[in-house]
């Protein structure tokens, strides 16, 4: 069978840019959540989230929406890293994959305010071009001219873990050799912040927003909004092998269910099978995996769902393999988060720590688990799972063999 | 506004749109010749309805070849307020 490498990692996200930064972020245990800047939040009651610092931005492409500036800067790291070779026959078999939950928000936003609040009628030419889904995905393709493949996955909060599996299934059956694949969002709008008010799961901000996001916690407040993006390139073993290109690690496994149950609780038979999928699409027992990345997105009723299907899908090793939530620094960021989060844990772990997951000084006992928490801890780990589990009752899971893996 | 003046304002709004080449400009210059495409139209058409404060009509938008038909359409558009 073609197994898929991992030869490139790109992300932005509040915690910075570039894999360097985020590992930064991880030694210091630092948070990324702040006071929203981009609009004055003082009328919300969502006045804090994790946003992607201006100042790390200053390239910031305009004439695409924000989502998609994201996903070409993710991009241009991963794919320099990687040192992708792109003459006209490589990336013909190139494939490029943006998940993304919310599209083009700040465009569509932006529209509605003209049309709703100011009464206009007529809306920016490129309000469709640069609102539709497919845009980050397009938009990367046209950059660096793949001419693959492509489509984007749309799963809510798991539409960066649907892409990298959609991608590597593509590579492992033929139908590409290399591939473009991640998740962004820029879903900081009134528009979209309202939509999550209604639903009641912000945390409030409290005299410390880096304190706000406490998964797994007794005394949880709910989620954070997040957003930026993560890209990686993937390619078929053998090919990233022959060229010589650093193996930063293997998608060895895709778990793919669907809750079929309620639109926003949780299912834990949906979340254990996934993981169960995932495990044996990798082939590998639970006491392979030294860690897991949680979905862990700090409402209730994620964090004792969750903790219940790890445990479930995994049996006694579910109670000892580290896990941590990561959006306790970098937010939910929505359809970047499980490309943030896979990108993110693999690089952590390539470089030999566990991240962890902040805020964490009384564990529920509800979600009993192996936390890593409030610190990073040294640890060299050859496999571990990333969870997404999506509204809509989508979930995801990825398994993946880190840089220590002997081949 | 005189007509110079109108097509003055007009190359002002199209050129914060489109960076145009240097040599001359005349009312009867194909805008496809300043490398203006279909997507650059668009922009510029929508940049002219805002600075105008006018609604240029699909139908009048689709006829507009040249720099000159722009000015027309922007002066008939003018006329109606």
């Amino acid at each position: 069978m073609r197994r898929v490498a991992v030869t490139g990692i790109g992300i932005l996200s509040a915690l910075g840019r570039g894999v360097d930064a985020h590992l930064e972020a991880v030694r210091r245990a630092s948070s990324g959540v702040r006071r929203i800047r981009r609009f004055d939040p003082e009328p919300y009651v969502c006045r804090i989230a994790a946003e992607v610092s201006e100042e790390a931005i200053p390239d910031l492409p305009r004439d695409v929406d924000r989502v998609t500036a994201y996903a070409l800067l993710a991009a241009e790291e991963a794919i320099e890293q990687a040192g992708l070779v792109l003459d006209a026959a490589a990336a013909g078999r190139t494939a490029t994959v943006i998940g993304t939950a919310l599209g083009g928000s700040e465009t569509l936003d932006s529209g509605y305010e003209r049309l709703y609040g100011r009464g206009q009628t007529r809306l920016p030419p490129m309000s469709i071009p640069r609102g539709m889904y497919n845009a980050p995905t397009s938009e990367v393709s046209r950059r660096w001219r793949l001419t693959g493949p492509a489509f984007a996955t749309v799963s809510a909060c798991a539409s960066g873990a649907h892409a990298i599996g959609q991608a590597a299934m593509w590579i492992r059956f033929g139908l590409a050799d290399a591939a473009v694949a991640g998740g962004a969002d820029a879903p900081l709008t009134p528009g979209i912040v309202r939509g999550w008010e209604a639903l009641r799961v912000l945390a409030p901000e409290g005299d410390d927003p880096a304190r706000a996001c406490r998964p797994f916690s007794e005394d949880r407040q709910g989620m954070v909004l997040g957003e930026g993006a993560a890209v990686l390139v993937l390619e078929e073993m053998e090919r990233a092998r022959g060229r010589g290109a650093a193996i930063l690690g293997e998608i060895v496994g895709f778990g793919m269910t669907s809750d079929a149950a309620h639109p926003t609780d949780p299912s834990v038979e949906g979340e254990a099978r996934a993981i169960s999928r995932a495990l044996e699409d990798a082939a590998l027992d639970a006491e392979a995996i030294g860690y897991i990345n949680a979905h862990g997105t700090a409402t209730r009723a994620n964090d004792v769902a969750e903790a219940e299907a790890i445990r479930r899908a995994l049996g006694e090793a579910g109670e000892r393999i580290p896990v941590s939530s990561t959006k306790s620094m970098h937010g939910h960021a929505m359809g970047a988060g499980g490309a943030i989060e896979a990108a993110l844990s693999l690089a952590s772990l390539d470089s030999g720590w566990l991240p962890p997951t902040l805020n964490l000084e009384r564990p529920d006992p509800a979600c009993r688990l192996a936390h890593v928490a409030l610190l990073p801890r040294p640890a060299r780990v050859t496999a571990f799972l990333s969870n997404s589990f999506a509204f809509g009752g989508l979930n995801a899971v990825l398994a993946i063999r880190t840089i220590h893996a002997s081949s | 506004m005189t007509r110079d003046e109108l097509q003055h304002r007009i190359l002002e709004v199209v050129r914060e749109q489109k960076t145009l080449p240097e040599s001359p400009l005349t009312p009867e210059t194909p805008l496809a010749d300043l490398g203006i495409d279909s997507l650059d139209a668009l922009n510029i058409l929508f940049a002219l309805e805002e600075a105008f404060e006018i609604t240029i009509p699909d139908e009048q938008s689709r006829g507009i070849r040249t720099l000159g038909d722009l000015v027309d359409v922007i002066e008939s558009q003018q006329s109606q307020v």
